[in-house]
C-alpha cells in the first residue's frame, strides 16, 4: 500500500487563501489585532486530519481464465477515519462491468464499511490483478485529501480464447492464391528428423514404437519424425499502433490467429508468428510447443508504435528463406502497404481482416463498408468473429 | 442549486447584519438625513445579482464592502483612526479632529464581524460543496457532502462560544496576537505553495 497526499479542492483552498490574506490586510491597514481573532475560525478547519485506516474482508472471486469470460468479484472496505471515502475498483482496462458498481463511497463517521460486489467480462490479457482498488480519503472539511491503492489477492492469468475452427474452405471462384494443404490428415508423411517421443496412439506404425523407452515407462511409447511436405503458416497480425484500430480488433485479431494456429498446428503445419507492432517474431516450428509459445505471445501482445512496413522489412529474410504461407491479419483502416510488400516478395499471403467494434454512426459505417467493399476486391476475406472463420 | 441558493440566503443574512450593525452608529443617522433609509439595504441586492447571473452569491467584494460597514462602530478601536485624528489636531484643526472623533463613538462590533465572516465562510463552503457534489457525480459517486457544511457550523459555532475566553486572554497579552500572526503568515505560505502544486 502507498499512501500520498494529494491537492484536493482548489478552488475552496483559493477562497479561504482570500479570506486570510482579506482579513490580515485589514488588520494590518487598520492596525486592529482583534480581527487577528476571525483568521482562528479557518485555521481550525486545517486542524482535522485527512489519515485513515483501511482493512478489506469478505473477499470473493471468480477468476476468467479467457478472454470474454465471466469474472465475479466482492469485497467489504472497512474505513477508519473522519471524512469522505472514496472507494474505486479499478476496471476501466480489465473489466467490462455488466452487473453492480465498481465505485462507492460516502460520509465516514469514525467507521465504516462498503461493500462492491461486480460481475463482468475480462478485458485484458495476461497475468491480471482484477482486484485493484483505489481509496481516496477527504478530510471533513474538504481541505486535505490522501489516497491509497489497495492490490486484493484477485490475480489470474487471462489467456487468448482458442475457438474450435470446424472447417477452412476457400469460397467458390477463381482464386490466385490457394491455401496451404487442408487435408484431413493428422500429419504429413514422416521425414528422418527425430522430433519428439510420445505415447502411441492407434494408427502409429509398429516400426516408430521406442521399445527401450516403452520399457523404461511400462506405456507405449512411438518416436515422432518431423514431417515433410506441409507449407509453413505464418502468421502476420497488425498490432501498430493506428487510432482506429479499438481493443475489440486487437482481442479479434489475436483469436482469430490463436484459433488459426491451434487448426494449422492439429494439422502438422510449421507455424510462426509476428507482431508488427513490436517486430516481435516466433519462427516456424512444429507442435504443442510451438503452438503454447505463440499463445504465449498473443496472451501479452498490446498495441505498439512499430509500421507494419518497418516490421515486415525486417523479417522478409527470413520468410524468403522458409518461404511460408503468410496470413496477414489486421484491420478495416490499414492501407495494406505491408500486405503489398508481401505480393511483391512473390510470398504467398492472404488478407484478413478482422472487425473491431461496430460503429453506431450511420456515415461511419458507410465509409467502413466502402473500405471493406476495397479490401475485398484486393482479395480480403473478411472475419467479423472467430466462431464463423472462413477462409 | 441548492447549495448555491442556501449561500445566497446566507449573503443575505450577512448583509442584513452588516447594515442593521452600522444603523446604529452617528455616521448613518447624518447620511440618513441625505440619503433615504432603504437604500443602505441595496447592498443586500449585490448577492442576488450574482445568483441571477449565475456568477459567485458571496464573493470577496461584497464582503468587504460588509466588514467595512461592520467595521465602522468600532473604528476608533484602529490605531490608523487615531493616528488620523492626531494628525488633524496637531495641524491646527481641533474643532475638526474632535468632530471626527465625536461622529465614530466606539461602540464593539466584534460580534457582528464575526458573524459576517462566518457566513462568509459558510457561503465559501456552499458554492464549492456545489461543484464538488458534481465532480463526485461526473465521477460515478452517489453521496453527498452536506455533512461538512453541518460540521462547519458546529466548529464556527464553537469558536464563537469561546470568543470571549479568547479575546480576553488576547487582551492581556500580545504575544497571542503575534502568535497568531505567525500561525496566519505560515499558514498562508502553506496555501499558495499548495496552490501552487
Amino acid at each position: 500500500m502507498s499512501a500520498k497526499k494529494v491537492v484536493a479542492m482548489k478552488s475552496l483552498e483559493r477562497e479561504l487563501l482570500k479570506l486570510l490574506a482579506v482579513l490580515i490586510v485589514l488588520s494590518v491597514i487598520l492596525i486592529m489585532e482583534k480581527i487577528l481573532l476571525l483568521a482562528l475560525m479557518v485555521l481550525i478547519l486545517y486542524l482535522i486530519p485527512s489519515k485513515f485506516h483501511t482493512g478489506v474482508t469478505g473477499l470473493y472471486f471468480n477468476p476468467p481464465s479467457h478472454v470474454g469470460d465471466e469474472v465475479v468479484l466482492g469485497f467489504t472496505v472497512t474505513i477508519a477515519g473522519i471524512g469522505y471515502a472514496r472507494i474505486s475498483l479499478k476496471t476501466d482496462e480489465t473489466v467490462h462491468v455488466v452487473e453492480g458498481n465498481p465505485r462507492t463511497g460516502g460520509f465516514v463517521p469514525l467507521f465504516r464499511r462498503f461493500r462492491i460486489h461486480v460481475r463482468g467480462v475480462a478485458l485484458k490479457r495476461g497475468r491480471v490483478n482484477f482486484g485493484i482498488l483505489n481509496v481516496r480519503f477527504d478530510d471533513v472539511f474538504l481541505l486535505k485529501e490522501s489516497s491509497k491503492e489497495i492490490r486484493l489477492n484477485a490475480e489470474s492469468e487471462v489467456r487468448v480464447r482458442v475457438r474450435k475452427v470446424k472447417k477452412i474452405r476457400a469460397k467458390r471462384r477463381k482464386v490466385r492464391d490457394s491455401y496451404p494443404d487442408i487435408d484431413v490428415s493428422r500429419i504429413g508423411v514422416p521425414g528422418t528428423d527425430f522430433r519428439e517421443i510420445r505415447k502411441y496412439m492407434p494408427g502409429d506404425p509398429v516400426k516408430f514404437i521406442n521399445w527401450k523407452a516403452t520399457a523404461k515407462k511400462n506405456e507405449i511409447l512411438v518416436n515422432e519424425f518431423e514431417v515433410e511436405g506441409k507449407r509453413a503458416v505464418w502468421f502476420v497480425i497488425n498490432t501498430s499502433h493506428h487510432p482506429f484500430a479499438d481493443r475489440y480488433y486487437l482481442e479479434n485479431a489475436l483469436e482469430t490467429a490463436a484459433s488459426l494456429a491451434y487448426y494449422f498446428t492439429r494439422r502438422g503445419h510449421k507455424t510462426a508468428l509476428t507482431l508488427t507492432g513490436t517486430a516481435k517474431t516466433i519462427y516456424p516450428d512444429l507442435g504443442r510447443k510451438q503452438f503454447n509459445r505463440i499463445i504465449k505471445e498473443l496472451t501479452t501482445a498490446e498495441p505498439e508504435s512499430r509500421t507494419p512496413i518497418a516490421t515486415l522489412n525486417e523479417t522478409k529474410k527470413l520468410m524468403m528463406y522458409h518461404m511460408p504461407f503468410v496470413i496477414y491479419i489486421t484491420h478495416i483502416h490499414d492501407d495494406l502497404s505491408a500486405f503489398n510488400e508481401l505480393r511483391k516478395s512473390g510470398l504467398k499471403s492472404k488478407l484478413m481482416i478482422v472487425y473491431g467494434k461496430e460503429s453506431s454512426n450511420t456515415l461511419a459505417g458507410i465509409a467502413m463498408s466502402m473500405m471493406l467493399r476495397h479490401k475485398i476486391r484486393k482479395g480480403a476475406d473478411v472475419v467479423r468473429d472467430t466462431v464463423r472463420v472462413r477462409l | 442549486m441548492r447549495y448555491r441558493f442556501l449561500s445566497l440566503v446566507f449573503s443575505i443574512l450577512a448583509g442584513t447584519v452588516a447594515v442593521e450593525t452600522f444603523r446604529e452608529t452617528l455616521f448613518y443617522g447624518i447620511l440618513s438625513m441625505v440619503l433615504p433609509p432603504w437604500i443602505f439595504y441595496g447592498v443586500i441586492a449585490v448577492p442576488v445579482i450574482g445568483f441571477i447571473s449565475e456568477k459567485r452569491v458571496f464573493s470577496t467584494g461584497y464582503y468587504i464592502a460588509l466588514v467595512i460597514l461592520v467595521l465602522i462602530p468600532s473604528i476608533q478601536d484602529s490605531e490608523l483612526f487615531e493616528g488620523v485624528i492626531d494628525a488633524i489636531y496637531y495641524l491646527g484643526y481641533e474643532t475638526l479632529s474632535r468632530s471626527i472623533f465625536d461622529l465614530f463613538p466606539y461602540r464593539d462590533s466584534l460580534d457582528s464581524l464575526f458573524t459576517v465572516t462566518a457566513l462568509h465562510l459558510a457561503g465559501i463552503y456552499s458554492e464549492n460543496l456545489e461543484a464538488f457534489e458534481r465532480r463526485l457525480n461526473a465521477e460515478g459517486y452517489r453521496f453527498t457532502v452536506t455533512p461538512s457544511l453541518f460540521l462547519l457550523m458546529l466548529t464556527v459555532g464553537f469558536v464563537y462560544i469561546n470568543l470571549d475566553r479568547i479575546s480576553s486572554i488576547s487582551a492581556e497579552s500580545n504575544f497571542v496576537y503575534a502568535l497568531i500572526s505567525l500561525l496566519l503568515l505560515s499558514f498562508s505560505i502553506m496555501l499558495i505553495w499548495r496552490l501552487k502544486e
